[in-house]
């Protein structure tokens, strides 16, 4: 191409562009926090005289680490079971041939055509019959449900790819259908384990509306409900500590990205690229 | 909601909706919103994807930082956002003082609110198509440019003819999540406007939640909760169509 230098440098100047758009209100996020409320409403860059103080404050203001327990319970439990379940359900839809397996397999796919929302008021009704409202287990189970079309969708491909051979003389050795499963199907499927299970724990940890739904007992809130409750609660009065919660929420999550951020975007578009 | 008193309503509740002007400005805001994330979403990420292709050096540091947003949820995006247009303590504000003179509340007015989250949405999305279309650029064979070059095609034309064709199949499949996710938002619209001022930027499952939880009308609810899922049916049937028609 012609003069590619000039090029190269129309190229980083976008991208520079660009990245500040992406980066800034992070990083005034960031600094903000460590400001008092007379510096925030002074003026919006980086702080004169920075104070941690609102960090110490919002800690014990949202009851941070109870927030981040049931974050973890949660995301665990759904994460775990969704793989488990979906590996269960996705072996017997690869490797058997029987009657009604490909509409078994589009009937479980349409699970992920139904747009959330449609699903909360008989959530709702459902769990409340259960018995299942304002506990834990109302949380995490839904999630489970919601997770399980996009898993064995990722699954199904990779289990197939498994060399019949391999599973075959696996049998003829004597190893249970389950002993194939975990020891041979899954060790060999391990990259969809890991994409699944990043994607579904990232929106599981994001997951807003169940516990808004299902739980009314501030004890048992995740860090995203704990967040807005906290941001309504102190609308307009809080100003400090409520930017050092929302620091101590989204920075955390973003320093453990960053760390592993090569592996992860092409653990996450590999899913998508190839699917 | 008790489910034991169940009483057949035939379609009134789908009657009485037709007659709701909630339901008919909730839908043409929630098909705005989706409307514009699926044209600002793919151009920029597609836009952002051929750049950093084409970049020499820095690439890893690019990918990294423009994805970064999608990791955050959207709950956190909404009260960032929130925060960040805010009159007197955001950031944009004084940008904008420094062009016209005076501070702005974004948020409230119905117009620059909706365009807030628009931004802010696209901010947090933008990331997602971006890391896919390199995924798939990095998937056509470098060898087509070069035999392009050598005929002496230039840089827009090796772009419409080689590499947006070949990207066809990525556009489609982007475009169904793209729709999916921005004809549901709502954490996000909860958290920055709750779907003031006046009800302006009341999306569609804003407004379905309201009519569930707050004024216990399951009936219009659920029918409102029905016609949603015929749209995003109908939209999947159409892009599936699309794909197979080629």
């Amino acid at each position: 191409m012609k003069n590619p230098e000039k090029t190269q440098l129309v190229i980083h100047v976008l991208l520079i562009t660009a990245t500040v758009f992406f980066m800034l209100p992070i990083a005034w996020l960031t600094w903000s926090s460590f400001k008092s409320t007379r510096e925030l409403f002074e003026h919006p860059w980086p702080p004169r005289d920075p104070t941690y103080i609102n960090f110490v404050n919002a800690f014990s203001m949202m009851n941070f680490l109870r927030a981040v327990a049931n974050s973890l319970i949660i995301t665990g439990a759904v994460v775990v079971t969704t793989l488990f379940v979906s590996a269960l359900v996705a072996y017997p839809l690869a490797v058997y041939r029987f009657r009604g397996r490909s509409f078994l397999l589009a009937f479980i796919m349409s699970g992920m055509l139904v747009p959330s929302q449609v699903t909360f008021i008989p959530l709702f009704i459902e769990l409340k019959i259960l018995g299942l409202i304002n506990t834990l287990l109302g949380v995490i189970l839904p999630q489970i449900a919601n997770g399980i079309p996009l898993a064995v969708l990722i699954l199904v491909p990779f289990f197939r790819g498994v060399l019949r051979e391999v599973i075959e003389s696996s049998r003829v050795d004597g190893c249970s259908e389950m002993g194939i499963l975990f020891r041979i199907v899954i060790p060999l499927s391990k990259p969809a384990f890991i994409f699944v299970g990043i994607f579904k724990g990232i929106l599981t940890w994001s997951e807003f509306v169940i516990p808004l739904i299902v739980l009314y007992n501030e004890e048992l809130y995740p860090l995203t409900l704990t967040m807005q409750v906290f941001k309504q609660h102190y609308a307009g009065v809080y100003w400090p500590e409520m930017f050092a919660g929302l620091t101590l929420n989204i920075l955390p999550m973003l320093v453990l990205y960053i760390l592993f951020s090569t592996k992860f975007i092409q653990g996450l578009t590999m899913g998508a690229v190839k699917g | 909601m008790n489910p034991t008193l169940i009483r057949l309503v035939g379609l009134s509740n789908y009657s009485r909706l037709a007659d709701d002007p909630y339901f008919w400005s909730s839908l043409t805001i929630s098909l705005i919103l989706t409307g514009a994330t699926l044209i600002i979403e793919n151009t920029l990420g597609l836009l952002l994807a051929v750049l950093v292709s084409q970049a020499l050096r820095g690439r890893r540091l690019y990918n990294t930082l423009i994805f970064a947003p999608v990791v955050i949820p959207p709950i956190y995006v909404g009260i960032l956002w929130s925060w960040f247009a805010h009159k007197d303590l955001g950031l944009i504000s004084p940008l904008f003082q420094f062009f016209s003179g005076e501070k702005i509340a974004l948020l409230g007015e119905p117009f620059t609110a909706l365009l807030t989250i628009i931004v802010a949405n696209n901010w947090k999305w933008i990331g997602f198509a971006f890391a896919i279309y390199l995924a798939s650029l990095q998937e056509i064979p470098s060898n087509l440019y070069e035999a392009a070059q050598l005929d002496g095609a230039n840089r827009f034309r090796i772009f419409f003819h080689i590499i947006l064709p070949m990207l066809k199949k990525t556009i489609i499949m982007l475009s169904v999540l793209i729709t999916a996710g921005a004809f549901q938002t709502f954490d996000l619209v909860y958290s920055m406007t709750e779907g003031g001022p006046a009800r302006s930027t009341e999306v569609l499952p804003l407004y379905i939640y309201r009519v569930a939880f707050f004024y216990y009308d399951v009936g219009l609810a659920s029918a409102m909760a029905v016609i949603m899922f015929l749209i995003t049916l109908s939209v999947s049937f159409i892009y599936l169509r699309i794909l197979r028609g080629e």
